[in-house]
């Protein structure tokens, strides 16, 4: 998950963006829920005191305005009529005419100092003792009202003569009636306040509060609600306003502000959210897409298409960058294949070259195949061939000359002059093919001539020898059969015949190994089965038996051939038979030679084994060379060293495969002859 | 009655009436001419010896004051409202003004020093010192 965010920078921008955009608000709305109802409850308790002591300032400002208004009543001139028992009545009708102005409950009566009403509102009372002097003697003296009874404020200033000495001539008395309080509580549903007196039990605006107040203000909480007040006093002593409130209310309005807080949080989210991914997709979409051109680009290896952002910003910018580098990368791209196309024309015009000039068999012909090529390939460099003049720095040909065995100035190639480097390279090249070329020529030709020259040399040299050999055993052996010859005569008569017979077998297996070599001894291929190779087994023990048995040695041959099928020539198979044969006993002083039929599905294999002296691993691996035998002392024991040489040669002439191993002087050998079978 | 009633008659002939200025029985003061009671009406003389005096007027439709301002204060309407302006800045109020003639007696009964006039037959029977007569349209 975070390995794909950090992939992605429109998921990291969306991110950021997201958490700088709801973080604040997640804050905000945690904190106001963790803490919401202590926050709020506080927040509410000071906001229904704040009302309520706006409530009793009011109740105190009416309370200060009511005294005003007395005083200034009792200033009044008219007042003085107080001395006089308002006899015109018009203490009377001033005070009738203060109490019309207002739009409140009381009754105002002036009193004489005998306590008797002089005038009032209230006519009745008029000229009558005052009902409530009890209460009113009380009150007098106080800067408040005085609670009369339950719904009676006695509010009173006195009044003081303008005649004469500032003497109290009597009393202005307001009878206040609590119910004008009512218009001082709050209404509403949220809040909703009542004036009571605890003392007097009275309440105004609602019931009596079901508690005992405590102090100036307070809070009482019960399960359900929640009831706060604050006394009036000192401009109402006694008295309380009081607010009662529903805590199921309360709850609500707590509700609510979360309410408020979750939808708001939630609309800012979901706004964040769409500006987030929308900011988001506006800016790394066109970043995707050049990432994913690229991509493609890089992956298809199509270079030739431009990436297309449409934008002048940062973005178009990038768009265009990479488009140039593009550009840039799909000419390298083109260049560089030119240039591999050219390199694998020059290739091909090489190999070319080189297989025209390996058919060329005459020098001329090659320096002039080679110089038609390269005037084909470059008619603009007319290169020319010279023997000798040229400039160093022309590519040269250097040929092998064999009588020196030295490297022999050729020729040079001419070019024109300031070739770049590789074309010089190239012409280097081609001149050491065709140097090459001209060398094996010469070689080739020259290996011909020689082989040519050896083959008739020894046919010549076989033939001739033969002559002479074929008239000494001929002469020899009439001298053995028809001479009277003594005894001492004979033997070495015999000697001599033995050494020409000898002599023959040598010049016999020379002429056939220059044949061979010469290729004009083509064997003659026939099917052998298994009883025509029994034949010849028979014959060639036939052959050796006596031998065998002069030496005492042991001629094991097959008791039986497995039944088999081979194709070979019957003269060769036999040749190589009697060589192998002879071979193992002529070098085996006791013992046994024993051959015996090695199996296979495809091969037929026939062992030659001996106990005879062996050979060391050195002279194994010229042991199939002509002239080659074991050891110098060898030479007394007849043979001349043509043997396994040509043995392997007939081998190889009928497809067969001869090998010899030993495990070392005096330790016997093994000669292997592997045929294929049909 | 028969007398007050001819009086009465008589006065309202005349379109002036008789009046006397009174002061409470107890004060030391037993009369007063018409230049000493022109200076307490207007303001210039406001005590008595020790004695405080408020002179007290009727009301300004009352025909016995306009009657007294004419004939004794010999002064308009217009005249006493400048002087009162004018006196107003030295601290100085004009007379009480009291409701009607019974009022100025029992006014009189009442606050020592208080002076004021009624008409004649009003103070016939009342407890108060008569300071001065006015027979009334004189001059």
């Amino acid at each position: 998950m975070i390995a794909w965010v950090r992939r992605h920078m429109a998921v990291k921008l969306l991110l950021l963006i997201f958490l700088v955009g709801v973080v604040p608000y997640a804050a905000i709305l945690a904190y106001t829920l963790v803490s919401e109802e202590k926050l709020y409850t506080e927040h509410f308790y000071d906001e229904q005191q704040g009302r309520m002591a706006q409530v009793a300032a009011d109740v105190g400002n009416h309370m200060a305005q009511l005294y005003r208004e007395l005083h200034f009543l009792a200033g009044s001139v008219v007042m003085d009529d107080l001395l006089i028992n308002d006899l015109d009545r018009r203490v009377a009708s001033l005070l009738e005419r203060y109490k019309a102005v207002y739009d409140l409950d009381f009754s105002l009566l002036a009193l004489g100092l005998d306590g008797r009403v002089i005038a009032s509102t209230e006519v009745m009372q008029t000229g009558k003792p005052y009902i409530r002097y009890r209460a009113f003697e009380s009150a007098v003296g106080h800067t408040s009202p005085y609670q009369a009874d339950e719904n009676t404020l006695l509010l009173e200033v006195p009044v003081r003569a303008a005649l004469g000495s500032d003497r109290i001539i009597g009393y202005l008395v307001m009878e206040y009636r609590t119910a004008n309080l009512q218009r001082f509580n709050l209404e509403g549903p949220s809040a909703s306040t009542l004036l009571f007196n605890p003392g007097t039990r009275h309440s105004i605006g609602g019931p009596l509060p079901p508690f005992t107040v405590e102090g100036q203000t307070g809070t009482v909480e019960s399960k359900r609600s929640v009831w706060f007040y604050r006394a009036l006093a000192p401009q109402l002593s006694g008295w309380y306003v009081g607010y009662h409130m529903d805590r199921a209310l309360q709850r609500s309005l707590i509700d609510d502000l979360n309410r408020l807080l979750t939808l708001l949080l939630l609309f800012g989210v979901g706004m964040i959210a769409a500006a987030a991914f929308w900011f988001s997709r506006r800016i790394v979409a066109p970043l995707g897409a050049l990432q994913r051109q690229a991509s493609d680009m890089v992956r298809t290896g199509q270079y030739s298409l431009p990436v297309a952002s449409g934008r002048t910003d940062e973005i178009g910018q990038l768009a265009q960058a990479f488009n140039a580098m593009a550009g840039d990368i799909r000419q390298a791209f083109e260049a560089l294949e030119r240039e591999n196309v050219f390199r694998l024309q020059r290739l091909t015009q090489m190999i070319a070259l080189f297989h025209r000039l390996m058919e060329t068999e005459e020098e001329s012909a090659c320096l002039k195949t080679a110089l038609t090529e390269l005037k084909m390939l470059a008619p603009e460099y007319n290169v020319r061939f010279a023997r000798a003049g040229a400039p160093k720095s022309m590519p040269t040909l250097f040929v092998y000359d064999f009588e020196h065995e030295t490297l022999k100035y050729y020729g040079s190639l001419i070019l024109p002059e300031g070739l770049a480097e590789e074309e010089q390279a190239f012409f280097r090249a081609v001149a050491s093919m065709i140097a090459a070329r001209i060398g094996q020529i010469r070689a080739y030709n020259r290996l011909r001539r020689d082989s040519a020259a050896k083959t008739a040399f020894i046919s010549h040299l076989s033939h001739d020898l033969r002559t002479p050999l074929h008239a000494i055993l001929s002469q020899t052996q009439f001298l053995v059969g028809y001479g009277r010859l003594e005894a001492g005569a004979l033997e070495r008569i015999g000697g001599i015949e033995h050494a020409a017979q000898q002599l023959l077998g040598m010049v016999n297996d020379l002429l056939d190994l220059a044949r061979l070599d010469a290729g004009k001894y083509e064997p003659e291929l026939e099917t052998l089965r298994t009883a025509e190779i029994a034949d010849m087994f028979d014959e060639v023990g036939a052959l050796l038996a006596p031998l065998a048995e002069q030496k005492g040695v042991a001629l094991l041959l097959p008791e039986s051939v497995p039944d088999t099928t081979v194709v070979a020539d019957r003269r060769f198979l036999r040749q190589i038979l009697l060589n192998l044969l002879s071979n193992a006993v002529k070098f085996t002083d006791s013992g046994s030679v024993t051959c015996a039929f090695d199996t296979t599905e495809s091969v037929l294999c026939l062992r030659v084994q001996d106990t005879g002296r062996g050979m060391a691993a050195e002279t194994l691996k010229h042991v199939f060379e002509p002239f080659v035998q074991s050891e110098k002392t060898d030479r007394a024991r007849g043979g001349s060293g043509l043997g396994l040489a040509l043995s392997r040669r007939y081998a190889q002439h009928i497809g067969a495969e001869l090998t010899l191993s030993s495990d070392g002087v005096g330790r016997g050998s093994t000669a292997r002859l592997c045929l294929t079978t049909l | 009655m028969m007398k007050q009633l001819l009086l009465l008659l008589f006065t309202m002939v005349l379109g002036a009436q008789e009046w006397v200025l009174v002061i409470r029985s107890d004060a030391p003061l037993k009369t007063l001419n018409t230049a000493q009671i022109r200076d307490i009406y207007l303001g210039k003389t406001r005590f008595a010896g020790d004695l405080r005096l408020f002179p007290l007027q009727l009301g300004a439709d009352d025909p016995l004051r306009q009657q007294f301002e004419r004939e004794t204060l010999k002064l308009s309407r217009a005249a006493l409202r400048e002087w009162w302006i004018r006196r107003h800045y030295l601290g100085q109020r004009p007379p009480k003004v009291v409701g009607s003639a019974e009022a100025v007696l029992a006014y009189v009964q009442q606050v020592e020093g208080a002076v004021g006039y009624v008409p004649y037959y009003m103070a016939l029977d009342a407890n108060v010192t008569v300071l001065h007569y006015d027979a009334g349209g004189a001059q």
